[in-house]
C-alpha cells in the first residue's frame, strides 16, 4: 500500500531514537582548529609572497648596477621569511589535545609573541628599505646630475646635506612608528581574522563563566 | 551556555532543530556541527527575542537561517553539495535513521531547494498555511500552491512510492 509523505514523517519520528540530540560539548573544538589552520594557510601564502617579492630588489639592483644595495634589501626581506618560518614551526607544534579554549589561548599567545618579534625586526627593516631605496635611486638616476648642480660644500659623499637629513628623519620616524605601521599592515591582511579571534575568545570565556 | 539554558530553552525544541539540521546536512558529522551551531546561535541571540512570536517559531526561524548560512558557506568550498546528485559515500552516510522510509524521504527533501526544504518541514510539522506564510512573508494561497508542487516533486523523487 502506498504511503503519504505525512505518514512516513509521523511514523518515522515515533521512534524517539531518530530525535536524539548530539551532545553539546567541545563546541569550539573544530572551530578553533579550523581557525588556526586557516591562519597557517594565509600566513604561509604571505611568507611565500614576501619570499618571491624579495627577488625584486635583487633584480632591480642588477639592472641598475647597484647589486650590493639590492642584495641587502633582498636579504632583509628573506630574513623576514626565515623568521616567519621559524615561528610557523612553533605554531604547528601547539598542543591540540588541550581544550579548545587552551588551544586558542595558546595561539593568541603565539600571535602576540610573533607580532612583537616582527615589530622589533621592522624597526630596522622599514628604515633600511627607505635608506636603500633612496640610495638606489640616487646612485642610478641622480648621482651625476647632483654632482654637476651642487657645489661640493653642500654635499656629503656626493649627496645633498638636506636630502640626507630628510632621509635620516624619515628613517627615524619609520623606526619609531614601526609598530603602528606594522599593525596597520597586519590589519589589512588579517584584520577580519583578528576580529574573529577576539570574538571567539570573548565568547568562549563567557561560556566558561556561565558553566 | 549554561546547562540550565539548554535544558529550559533549547531541549524542548530539540526535536524540530534536529529535523531541520537533518534536512540540510548529509553526514552525521555535519549534522552535529549544524546542531551545535544552531544551539550556540540561539544562546547568542537570546537577548534579541522580542516576544513578537512564540519562542518555538523564533527558534525554528533561527535554526533555518543558521542552516542556510552554513550551507552557503559550505557551498563556497564544496561543489554539488545540494544538487540532485549525491556522491555514493555521502548517500550512504545520510542514512542516519533506522526507519528506511524516513531515510528515503529525507534524501528526497535534501534534493529540494533550500527554501522548499524549510517550507515542507514546517508543513510536515503541521503548521498552518497562515503560520508558514507569515514565516516566509508570503500569502497562504501561494504557500498552498508551493506545498502542492513540493509534494509532487517529492513524489517524483521517491519514484511514486508515496501518494
Amino acid at each position: 500500500m502506498e504511503k503519504s509523505i505525512e505518514s512516513i514523517w509521523k511514523k518515522g519520528f515515533i521512534n524517539q531514537e531518530a530525535l536524539v540530540a548530539p551532545k553539546i560539548n567541545a563546541l569550539y573544538e573544530k572551530k578553533s582548529i579550523n581557525f588556526v589552520d586557516k591562519f597557517i594557510r594565509d600566513f604561509k601564502i604571505n611568507l611565500w609572497a614576501i619570499g618571491v617579492f624579495a627577488f625584486g630588489p635583487l633584480f632591480l639592483g642588477l639592472v641598475g648596477n647597484v647589486l650590493g644595495l639590492g642584495m641587502i634589501l633582498s636579504l632583509s626581506l628573506w630574513y623576514l621569511v626565515y623568521y616567519g618560518q621559524k615561528k610557523l614551526k612553533v605554531l604547528k607544534g601547539l598542543e591540540k589535545t588541550n581544550t579548545s579554549y587552551d588551544y586558542i589561548k595558546q595561539f593568541d599567545g603565539w600571535l602576540k609573541n610573533t607580532i612583537n618579534g616582527y615589530t622589533k625586526i621592522y624597526r630596522f627593516v622599514y628604515p633600511l628599505v627607505l635608506i636603500i631605496s633612496t640610495l638606489c635611486v640616487w646612485e642610478t638616476f641622480l648621482k651625476q646630475e647632483i654632482i654637476n648642480h651642487y657645489d661640493s660644500a653642500s654635499l656629503i659623499w656626493g649627496i645633498p646635506k638636506m636630502g640626507l637629513i630628510m632621509v635620516a628623519i624619515g628613517a627615524v620616524l619609520l623606526s619609531v612608528f614601526a609598530r603602528k605601521i606594522y599593525y596597520f599592515d597586519m590589519n589589512l591582511v588579517y584584520g577580519s581574522q583578528f576580529k574573529k579571534l577576539r570574538e571567539m575568545i570573548a565568547e568562549m570565556e563567557e561560556l566558561r563563566n556561565e558553566e | 551556555m549554561s546547562s540550565d539554558f539548554y535544558t529550559t530553552y533549547i531541549q524542548p525544541h530539540s526535536g524540530i532543530i534536529i529535523k531541520i539540521c537533518r534536512a540540510y546536512t548529509n553526514t552525521q558529522e555535519d549534522f552535529e556541527d549544524y546542531y551545535q551551531e544552531v544551539c550556540l546561535q540561539i544562546w547568542r541571540s537570546k537577548d534579541n527575542f522580542q516576544q513578537k512570536s512564540d519562542w518555538s517559531t523564533w527558534v525554528y526561524r533561527l535554526a533555518v537561517n543558521v542552516c542556510l548560512t552554513l550551507l552557503k558557506k559550505k557551498k563556497n568550498n564544496v561543489q554539488n553539495f545540494a544538487s540532485d546528485y549525491l556522491p555514493p559515500e555521502m548517500e550512504e552516510e545520510s542514512k542516519a535513521f533506522q526507519d528506511e522510509d524516513l531515510s528515503l524521504l529525507y534524501d528526497a527533501i535534501r534534493k529540494l531547494s533550500e527554501i522548499d526544504r524549510a517550507i515542507i518541514l514546517l508543513y510536515l510539522e503541521e503548521k498552518s498555511y497562515q503560520e508558514i506564510a507569515e514565516t516566509f512573508n508570503a500569502t497562504s494561497n501561494n504557500i498552498g500552491v508551493r506545498i502542492k508542487r513540493i509534494k509532487e516533486r517529492l513524489k517524483k523523487l521517491l519514484h511514486g512510492k508515496v501518494n
